[in-house]
C-alpha cells in the first residue's frame, strides 16, 4: 500500500529553492553578474494524460493551475527554475513539483525560454472504485519544454504559451503527458 | 548574421533565436498532433476476471488484443476494512453499467457499478441473498433476467434486473446435483445445465422467468460431463467427456430432447473439460486440461458431425479449464488455471487458432470472465 508523502515534496521543494540561493549567491559574489532576477509564474494550465496506461478508455483533457519561481539569469542566460503545477479530470489528480535548469535568449521584444525538469509527481484517483489499494501515487517525473514570453512592463511579463512533454510513471505504469500553460511573469529585481 | 543586444545587455548571435522561434513553432506543431493523435485512440472493451481473492479488470484493444491492467484492481465486495468476499463468477450486463458477482463464501450476489472512463468497479449495497454456494452467473441477451447456479444447494435462482441493476427473486429450480456451468443460445428459450456429479446435462425452458424442464431431462450421459457448448441458434449440444477423452455432439430437438449427432463421440487431448462454439456456429474447441491443449474442429451445419482440423493450435498455459469467446468475436480466452492466466488466441479465417502474443496474467487462478459489450 502507498503511503502518502507530503512532507519529503515540501522538503524537496525547501532543497530546490535553497539550491537556487546557493548557486547564485557566488555568482554575484564574483561580480560578473548583478543580483540575480527573481521571476514569478502563475497561471492556467492543460494538461493532456497518457491515462490509457492506467486502463482509462482515453487520455484525459485536464484542467488546473501551475506556478514556478525562477532565476533566468545566472550564467550567460542559464538559469533555474523551480515550478508546481495541479490538473484536474475526471476521475484523476495530477500535481507536479519538480525543478531544473533553463536556457533564455532575447530575439526582439521577445524571450524564449527551453528548460529540463526533474521531480516527483502525484497521482490520485477520484473515484477509485471498491479496492483496499490507496488510491494514489507519488511517482518520478521529468519533462522537457520551453516558453515565450513578451513584456508588458519593467516588472510584468506575458507568457502566452508554455509547451512541456511531461513524463511520469504513476502506479507503475509510465505516462507521456502534453502540458501547456499561459499566465503571467512578475520580476523581482534588476535585469 | 548582426548580433543583437540581449535586454541584460549581453551579445547574442540572431541564428540562435530563429532557430529557438522555429523549434518553439515544431514544439507547438508536435502539441497539436499530440492532441489528434490522443483523440483518435482505437476502441477497447473491458474484461473482468473473478478469482477467488476479487474482481481483476483489464482494458483490452479491439484491434490488437493487447491488454492493459485497469489501476487500483483487483476490485472487492468487501466484509470488513481487511477481507472481502471470495468471487465464483461474474457476468457483465449488456448496458456495460452494472456487473454482478456470485460471492460462493457469502452465499450473495453483489453488484458492482462499472465507471465506463476508468474501468472501476464499486459496490452497490445491500448484496442479494442467493442459495448456497452460488456459482456461475448468466444473464439474457437483454440483460433483464439473471440466473444463478448454486453449487451445494443444487439449484438455479432466477432474479429478475431492475433499470437501476437491482436484482429481484422471480423462482429456483432444484436440480438434484451440483450445476457446474450453464449456457443459454441467442435463440429460443432453453437455459442447459452441466450437473457432473450426475454425468447429466439437465435442459430447461425459459418463460417469465421461470424454468421447467423439457421433456426427458436431465440426459444422462454415459462418458462423463464437462462444461457444455452450443451453437447461437441452440441446434447442437457439445459436451466434453473428461473420463473418455472425447466430446459428444448432440441435435437439439425443437421441444429440446437430444439426438446424438453421426460420429459422436469425438476424439479430444487428455481431460477435455470445457468447449465453446465460434459466432459462426462452424467450428467448436476443446480446452483439455489434462494435456494443456485445445483441440479444435468444424461443425457440419447440417448434421452437426465433428471434424478435427489439421492445423495446431497454438501452445496454451497450465491446466486450460475453460474458454471464453470476446463479444467481437476475434479472439478466445482460454483460462489456465494452473498458471494463473489466460492465453489470448485469434480466430483465423478457417477457424483455426491463432497466437496473438496477448496474455493476461491474473493474481490467482481464474474461475470467470466476462466481458463489457
Amino acid at each position: 500500500m502507498t503511503k502518502r508523502r507530503g512532507i519529503p515534496i515540501l522538503r524537496k521543494a525547501a532543497l530546490v529553492t535553497f539550491l537556487l540561493a546557493a548557486i547564485s549567491l557566488p555568482a554575484c559574489a564574483q561580480g560578473f553578474l548583478k543580483w540575480p532576477t527573481l521571476e514569478v509564474f502563475g497561471g492556467y494550465s492543460y494538461l493532456g494524460f497518457q491515462s490509457t496506461t492506467l486502463g482509462f478508455s482515453e487520455q484525459l483533457h485536464m484542467q488546473g493551475w501551475a506556478g514556478a519561481v525562477s532565476i533566468p539569469h545566472i550564467y550567460s542566460g542559464l538559469g533555474l527554475t523551480a515550478e508546481a503545477s495541479g490538473h484536474y479530470g475526471q476521475d484523476l489528480e495530477e500535481y507536479n513539483f519538480m525543478g531544473g535548469a533553463q536556457y533564455s535568449i532575447q530575439w526582439r521584444s521577445f524571450r524564449f525560454t527551453g528548460h529540463g525538469l526533474f521531480g516527483r509527481a502525484r497521482t490520485r484517483l477520484t473515484k477509485p472504485g471498491s479496492a483496499f489499494f490507496e488510491p494514489s501515487d507519488l511517482s518520478r517525473a521529468w519533462s522537457a519544454g520551453g516558453e515565450v514570453d513578451i513584456p508588458l512592463g519593467p516588472k510584468i511579463w506575458l507568457r502566452p504559451v508554455e509547451a512541456d512533454y511531461l513524463t511520469t510513471k504513476a502506479f507503475g505504469d509510465t505516462q507521456h503527458s502534453l502540458r501547456l500553460s499561459t499566465g503571467l511573469i512578475f520580476t523581482f529585481g534588476k535585469h | 548574421m548582426s548580433p543583437e543586444t540581449h535586454q541584460s545587455g549581453r551579445q547574442i548571435n540572431v541564428s540562435t533565436p530563429l532557430f529557438v522561434a522555429r523549434a518553439s513553432l515544431a514544439a507547438v506543431l508536435f502539441s497539436a498532433l499530440c492532441i489528434l493523435e490522443a483523440c483518435s485512440s482505437t476502441p477497447t472493451r473491458l474484461a473482468y476476471v473473478a478469482s477467488g481473492t476479487g474482481i481483476f479488470a483489464y482494458r483490452i484493444d479491439q484491434k490488437s488484443g493487447s491488454v492493459v491492467s485497469i489501476v487500483n484492481s483487483p476490485f472487492l465486495a468487501p466484509t470488513s476494512p481487511t477481507t472481502a468476499t471470495s468471487p465464483a463468477s461474474v457476468v457483465v450486463h449488456p448496458s456495460n453499467r452494472f456487473l454482478y458477482v456470485s460471492n460462493q463464501d457469502q452465499n450473495t450476489i453483489s453488484l458492482f457499478k462499472i465507471d465506463a472512463l476508468s474501468g472501476a468497479l464499486s459496490e452497490v449495497l445491500p448484496r442479494t441473498a442467493a442459495g448456497i454456494s452460488p456459482g456461475p452467473l448468466l444473464l439474457d441477451a437483454n440483460g433483464s433476467t439473471l440466473f444463478v447456479a448454486n453449487l451445494r444447494s443444487n439449484d438455479i435462482s432466477v432474479f429478475s434486473v431492475s433499470a437501476s441493476g437491482m436484482l429481484a427473486p422471480i423462482s429456483s429450480i432444484s436440480l438434484g446435483s451440483s450445476p457446474s456451468s450453464m449456457v443459454a443460445p441467442a435463440a429460443g428459450n432453453l437455459l442447459l445445465v452441466s450437473l457432473p456429479n450426475l454425468s447429466a446435462v439437465e435442459i430447461l425452458s425459459v418463460s417469465s422467468g421461470s424454468l421447467t424442464r423439457v421433456p426427458g431431462s436431465p440426459f444422462i450421459m454415459t462418458n462423463s460431463v464437462g462444461s457444455v457448448a452450443v451453437d447461437a441458434q441452440g441446434k447442437f449440444l457439445f459436451v466434453p467427456n473428461p473420463s473418455q477423452n472425447t466430446v459428444s455432439g448432440f441435435a437439439v430437438q425443437p421441444n429440446g430432447s437430444l439426438a446424438v449427432v453421426p460420429g459422436s463421440p469425438f476424439a479430444t487431448g487428455v481431460a477435455p473439460v470445457a468447449a465453446l462454439v465460434d459466432p459462426t456456429a462452424g467450428f467448436l474447441y476443446v480446452a483439455n486440461s489434462g494435456a494443456g491443449t485445445i483441440s479444435q474442429y468444424s461443425i457440419t451445419s447440417s448434421s452437426g458431425a465433428l471434424t478435427a482440423l489439421t492445423a495446431t493450435a497454438p501452445t496454451v498455459g497450465t491446466n486450460p479449464q475453460f474458454l471464453t469467446l470476446d463479444p467481437s468475436g476475434k479472439f478466445v480466452f482460454v483460462a489456465n488455471v494452473g498458471s494463473n492466466s489466460f492465453t489470448e488466441l485469434s480466430i483465423n479465417s478457417d477457424g483455426s487458432l491463432g497466437s496473438t502474443s496477448n496474455s493476461i496474467q491474473v493474481g490467482s487462478a481464474p474461475r470467470a470472465l466476462a466481458f463489457s459489450k
